[in-house]
């Protein structure tokens, strides 16, 4: 079994600056806390009041302005959702903070944008650690976690194109993966096909765990960063399966994670530890 | 956590006379048969010549030697939708021959409705599967003709699924289905319970199947994968997003099957409970 890696760590990886299209990118945010605020409303109605007030207070105190400002793209942003239309101030105040993030000023249309890569990773992260973080401290942890999990799993579903394409097999998706490119990718990974259906690959950084180093709860960060990885890995095709056990976000040294092809097997075992520590490009297993 | 028992086993049950149409089931397993031809020889073009020659052997084989030149009155009319075996006549009347046998009924009768004995009947499925399975391992090589086998399963099963079917929202709706009081008790005996939100296990203190062939078959990896591993793909049925796991298995030699249906919308963890837990799952009495 030969092994591959790809991509090349950078020192500057999270200090260099990139381009967003911010509105874009924003209305993303939105409409993603939109559809998480309607699934407690409908899951857990008797909380909902509540969680949109712990929301509108966390985001509050995370934000350097005393008195919030009016962004001008607001009312854009909220026109297609319904939940933070109904609950203005908790949209402005997310708004604000989510600006605060990228360092944009607040009284500019959003527009393309050279922001900070850091900034940018914690401009979605930051928001999703503290929309968890809040529902822990409304619900009861574990009954907030539960239903955090339904949340991410649904959204992926309700967005999924059924006329996307798929891959007929998985060697289509590892070789286009080990393909060179251009510039190499800041994630370093090590790759391989570990059986008939089955590719396994060893994430060895993560950008996304770097850029919120400040956030301390390794828990929720796994729910935020990783979980959703399960449902999405669906999107390659119906009959994929990911298995997953160590994390970065979890404070393991590397993340662990096997695309298992069902048409092909359905034997979902995932490799032990010692797999993956000796899992070296070049080397064969 | 309430473990409930269904079905109870009756000492008769594989003597009892059932009724059955024995031209539809002889349609179903030579659609069944004529799509494991039509797979081998698209994927494994090489050998299956020397396949068919040997699934002829194997089944003249199986065949008392009355039956071996019989020509049953059904066979132009079976074989007229499944290509792969009007192709290969020959091994199609053996088949069908031996199908006859099985359930001990008439060379050269016209199938009609008829009673069978209820052990014939269990092996009118397994007999043929085995068979088919173990010629393959003949053929290709044992670990390459499982890989093959597994593929052909699911593939069968991916195939004949209605996109339309009706699935279930939950798996509570299923394990609620499955120990309602029913009029006439199964003879599977099994307890079920729902150890987590989206998470249904059940025990199969039982087989009826696997008892039905009795010491008849004896490669217990083969009987597996003839009996248990189509059933990871066809709980799928129930919803794309319930998966199956299993690890315990009569068939394998263990005393009881040990089975778990995840909702994957409810909680991606598939972690499958251990022995202890199927050990202690015993009813309220």
């Amino acid at each position: 079994m030969k092994f591959i890696r790809t991509g090349k760590h950078r020192q500057d990886a999270l200090e260099r600056s990139i381009e967003i299209n911010s509105l874009e990118a924003t209305q993303r945010r939105m409409k993603r806390l939109n559809y998480l605020l309607g699934f407690v409303k409908e899951r857990n109605p008797q909380v909902f009041p509540e969680y949109v007030n712990n929301l509108l207070a966390k985001y509050q105190s995370l934000s350097k302005e005393l008195v919030q400002p009016n962004p001008f793209d607001l009312d854009e942003l909220v026109s297609e959702n319904p939940n933070l239309k109904e609950h203005l101030e908790l949209a402005r105040v997310v708004l604000n903070y989510y600006l605060q993030i990228l360092q944009l000023p607040d009284a500019v249309n959003l527009e393309k944008d050279k922001v900070v890569n850091k900034n940018h990773l914690q401009s979605f992260l930051h928001l999703a650690y503290y929309n968890l973080l809040v529902l822990t401290e409304t619900l009861d942890r574990a009954d907030a976690i539960t239903l955090y999990k339904k949340f991410v799993t649904h959204f992926i579903i309700d967005r999924r194109d059924p006329d996307r394409d798929t891959y007929n097999n998985l060697e289509a998706l590892f070789a286009k993966s080990i393909e060179p490119k251009e510039e190499p990718p800041e994630w370093v990974v090590v790759r391989g096909m570990i059986g008939d259906g089955k590719y396994a690959y060893r994430n060895d950084n993560c950008l996304w765990i770097d850029a919120i180093e400040d956030l301390p709860d390794s828990e929720l960060k796994y729910y935020v960063c990783c979980y959703g990885d399960y449902e999405g890995a669906k999107n390659l095709h119906e009959s994929v399966v990911l298995t997953m056990e160590h994390t970065i976000a979890q404070g393991d040294s590397y993340c662990s994670r096997v695309l298992h092809d069902t048409r092909v097997d359905w034997d979902l075992t995932h490799p032990p530890k010692d797999f993956w520590d000796r899992m070296e490009p070049g080397s064969v297993d | 956590m309430k473990f409930v028992k269904t079905g109870k086993y009756s000492e008769d049950v594989l003597e009892r006379l059932v009724e059955i149409d024995p031209l539809k089931e002889a349609l179903n397993r030579f659609e069944k048969m004529n799509y494991l031809l039509g797979f081998v020889k698209e994927r494994n073009p090489e050998i299956y010549p020397e396949y068919i020659n040997n699934l002829l052997a194997k089944y003249q084989n199986l065949l008392e030697d009355e039956r071996k030149k019989a020509n049953p009155i059904d066979l132009d009319e079976l074989v007229s939708e499944n290509p792969n075996l009007k192709e290969h006549l020959e091994l199609a009347r053996a088949v069908l021959n031996y199908f006859l046998q099985i359930l001990q009924l008439p060379a050269e009768a016209k199938l009609e409705k008829i009673k069978v004995v209820n052990r014939d009947y269990f092996q009118s499925y397994s007999h043929i599967s085995y068979p088919n399975l173990l010629v393959l391992t003949d053929t290709l090589g044992r670990a390459e003709a499982i890989a093959l086998y597994k593929k052909f399963i699911t593939q069968h099963t991916l195939e004949n699924r209605d996109p339309d079917r009706k699935t279930a929202d939950n798996v509570e709706i299923i394990f609620t289905k499955a120990i309602e009081p029913k009029e006439v008790q199964s003879d599977w005996e099994i307890v079920h319970g729902m150890f987590g939100d989206g998470k249904y296990a059940f025990r199969n203190n039982n087989c009826v199947f696997l008892t039905a062939i009795g010491d008849d078959l004896s490669d217990l990896e083969l009987k597996y994968y003839v009996c248990c591993y189509g059933d990871y793909e066809k709980f799928k049925n129930y919803h794309d997003s319930i998966l199956l796991t299993m690890e315990h298995t009569i068939a394998q030699g263990d005393p009881y099957c040990s089975r778990v249906l995840h909702d994957t919308r409810v909680d991606w963890d598939l972690t499958h409970p251990p022995k202890s837990f199927w050990d202690s799952m015993e009813p309220e009495e």
